[in-house]
């Protein structure tokens, strides 16, 4: 349903490019959810900016196709691209405290999103897709008079996967759409992701820095390390057998509720900087198992095991 | 006193006469000692021997003495101010005189570095005008209700829970940040419920916060030299003389250089030269962390407060700064609140963990067993929901379900009644208490009572 194509999307800065997303490719199908995990400044909200063309001002799509229904988004005229987001493509935000607009009603705000993308539906109408879409997320319908300040952060975060399925998307993109809740809010709004995903037959992307959240969620993930994809395969492989050191790093980073106590490990070293990134494999300077190869030839992605594939010089 | 008699000589006698007994009362602290069988010996000192760190003239907090009038050797625990009669007092003091110093007996636990019995703080509603006149309960928000326990040297003790759950209060109550509405706080063997600011100022070189964000908590027109040196500035150094007396003195610049860069290579900011002069911006997120870390530490402090200390940062740099906090606790004996909505973090680091729950302690353990075999509901259910980072373990317990509700008006009974799965008839109605249903495993439910 969805795929890109050596996607490649820049930031234009006074000191030159941000290579912020290079050449990744991946593809979704439908009622399948793919996890782009990474770290901040991996490129992974870019390329969910990049998929909807709505980058912030200096970002540009530089190299890439997204094919999108036989359709290639990055050449489709403005007022195409319009009709795709929000019934096509839309997008869960991150952060539910401050993605509503405060003085509107929670229900308004969600009515407005309906009567934008659709023409000619009455006000009953819009009235009562407001109220089923409420009950889809589990808020009770009466609830569309409240304003956002008298919803809880985890009500909040309903009412803004409500907003995103006004239109009735085919696809749904979820910006970190667990962080800044707690446990259980985040238990169950992922629950409702996935409810709502096998429900409704939705393509997702779910972007996040959390590994569990994407391994809970997810038939399908991609580890990004500075703007790249160095690994990308089903969820089981990946979490079994992660064959690139970055993947392996962040598994390990991650303290198991499960299993001894254990002295938590690190990927030593930072993020690179993006404005000019290392040569060759951008992990090389925080790789333990760095190689003369990894300084000067870049590692592409290639197959591994049957749908595993790695960019590394270690296969 | 009648309105016509408003002499100024007899509102003068009337108003000198409880301001002079009130500093009598101050005069004298209350001091505990504990014995090697575990009984608690009370007496009281003059407030002339107390030095304002906690120790004494004579005596040191933590130290062994014979108490000679009952023949044993007790470890002097606590210091608090009195409310009794003056004159049982005097007598008492007479008493307490009969003391001596002894070598530290291994048989008597090491007192607690921090300890607090019943510690509350409720804030008060702001109500309107028709509010007050019409009913009289007051409106409070219960943000910390009836906590106790006790830290020892050296511990990592977490302080778990959701967004309102009372933790960050807490560990502000702690520090003295805010003034607590109820209750008692030892610190150092020292009551520090109510001392003023000016007595906590000594103090508060022994106990530090990190904050959650380091984009915030640090100061941006500042350098790093400048930030890590301010703690040092302000509180001088301590020395102590070959008679044991405390020196408080101001540092040179060049003593609070050297200090500074033996602080930030500790936090493995290394050379540490090269990031004296740089402002906070011109660091990463897990670099300005080790600046906040390197901040609270740089006086030895015995107490630190993390408030989610990591959880602004990414995965991988996460473990990091918690390592490097674990190592600084270990080798300073420093003993550390970590306040984590994480459990699986919490497991991992800390030796003891505490679940709060709209203001109250549900569930005390050691890490291990609290998250290993959680006890409370409320313990389980926050266990449940924690992700696990394996594909083939999808979910298949149930997530409960609702919201923590509001702590102005907290559920009757157990507070967790209206989202436990297994409430009854008397959670409803009757709260339960915390109690020791292991050993030192202390839960506060019904189905364990």
């Amino acid at each position: 349903m969805l795929e890109v194509q050596g996607l490649t999307t820049h930031y234009r800065i006074l000191r030159g490019w941000v290579r912020a997303v290079e050449n990744v490719s991946f593809s979704v199908e439908q009622g399948e959810a793919l996890g782009i995990a990474g770290e901040s400044g991996s490129g992974k909200s870019t390329i969910a900016l990049s998929l909807l063309r709505i980058l912030p001002q200096g970002g540009y799509i530089r190299k890439g196709k997204i094919m999108f229904q036989g359709r290639d988004l990055v050449s489709l005229p403005d007022r195409e691209m319009r009709k795709i987001r929000w019934k096509g493509i839309s997008i869960v935000f991150q952060g539910a405290m401050n993605a509503m607009n405060p003085v509107y009603k929670v229900g308004d705000q969600i009515a407005e999103a309906i009567k934008l993308h659709e023409q000619g539906v009455t006000d009953s109408d819009v009235k009562e897709r407001v109220a089923k879409l409420l009950e889809t997320v589990g808020i009770e319908p009466s609830r569309a008079a409240n304003y956002p300040h008298e919803f809880s952060g985890g009500m909040r975060q309903r009412a803004l996967i409500a907003m995103a399925l006004a239109a009735n998307p085919i696809m749904l993109i979820g910006d970190e759409p667990g962080t800044a809740l707690d446990v259980i809010v985040q238990a169950q709004t992922l629950r409702l992701l996935r409810d709502l995903k096998d429900r409704l037959g939705l393509a997702m992307i779910l972007i996040s820095h959390d590994l569990s959240i994407i391994a809970e969620t997810c038939e399908k993930v991609a580890i990004m390390y500075a703007g790249k994809i160095v690994e990308y395969g089903d969820a089981v492989s990946i979490f079994k057998n992660p064959l690139h050191p970055y993947t392996q790093g962040l598994i390990k980073a991650f303290p198991s509720i499960k299993g001894e106590k254990v002295r938590l490990s690190s990927i030593p070293g930072q993020p690179p900087d993006l404005l000019n990134p290392p040569p060759a494999c951008r992990f090389n300077p925080r790789c333990p198992y760095v190689m003369d190869i990894c300084k000067r030839e870049e590692p592409l992605l290639h197959e591994q095991d049957k749908g595993h594939l790695v960019a590394c010089h270690l296969y | 006193m009648g309105s016509e008699n408003e002499g100024g000589p007899v509102e003068q006698s009337v108003a000198g006469k409880p301001k002079k007994r009130k500093s009598r009362k101050t005069d004298l602290h209350y001091v505990r000692f504990k014995t090697e069988d575990g009984a608690v010996v009370p007496g009281l000192v003059h407030s002339k021997q107390v030095l304002p760190d906690g120790r004494f003239k004579d005596w040191e907090f933590n130290r062994c003495y014979l108490i000679r009038d009952i023949g044993k050797i007790g470890r002097l625990m606590a210091i608090r101010e009195v409310e009794r009669d003056e004159e049982s007092l005097l007598k008492d003091l007479q008493e307490f005189r009969q003391l001596e110093a002894v070598d530290d007996d291994p048989r008597i636990p090491p007192a607690p570095v921090l300890s607090v019995e019943n510690l509350r703080k409720w804030y008060p509603l702001k109500r309107g005008f028709f509010e007050t006149v019409f009913s009289k309960d007051e409106m409070n928000v219960k943000a910390v209700d009836d906590v106790s326990f006790s830290l020892s040297r050296g511990e990592i003790f977490a302080l778990a829970g959701e967004s309102g759950s009372g933790k960050t209060t807490l560990g502000k109550v702690l520090l003295r940040l805010v003034a607590p509405s109820g209750g008692r706080i030892f610190f150092l063997g020292q009551d520090i419920t109510k001392l003023v600011d000016k007595e906590m100022k000594p103090l508060r070189r022994e106990m530090q916060i990190v904050f959650q964000d380091p984009f915030e908590s640090l100061d941006p027109r500042m350098i790093i030299k400048e930030i890590v040196a301010e703690p040092l500035r302000v509180q001088g150094s301590r020395d102590i003389d070959e008679n044991g007396k405390v020196k408080i003195r101001k540092m040179g610049e060049r003593e609070v250089e050297e200090r500074v860069k033996k602080m930030l290579s500790e936090v493995e900011l290394v050379p540490p030269e090269e990031f004296l002069y740089r402002f906070p911006h011109e660091m990463s997120g897990g670099q300005r962390q080790r600046v906040a870390v390197a901040r609270a530490f740089v006086l030895n402090p015995s107490f630190v407060v993390a408030d989610e200390p990591v959880s602004m940062l990414d995965v991988s740099i996460r473990a990091e700064i918690v390592n490097l906090m674990v190592d600084l606790v270990r080798k300073s004996q420093a003993s550390i609140i970590f306040i984590s909505h994480d459990l699986a973090l919490g497991k991992h680091i800390a030796d003891r963990i505490a679940v709060l729950y709209l203001g109250k302690m549900m569930e005390l353990a050691s890490a291990e067993n609290l998250v290993d075999q959680p006890l409370h509901p409320y313990t389980q259910a926050l266990i449940s929901a924690v992700p696990v980072p394996d594909p083939e373990s999808k979910r298949t317990k149930d997530v409960i379900s609702g919201e923590i509700p509001s702590p102005v008006d907290p559920p009757s009974g157990c507070r967790f009644h209206t989202r436990c799965p297994y409430a009854h008839e008397r959670c409803v109605n009757e709260e339960p208490p915390l109690v020791e249903v292991e050993k030192s495993h202390y839960v506060a439910c019904h189905l364990y009572s």
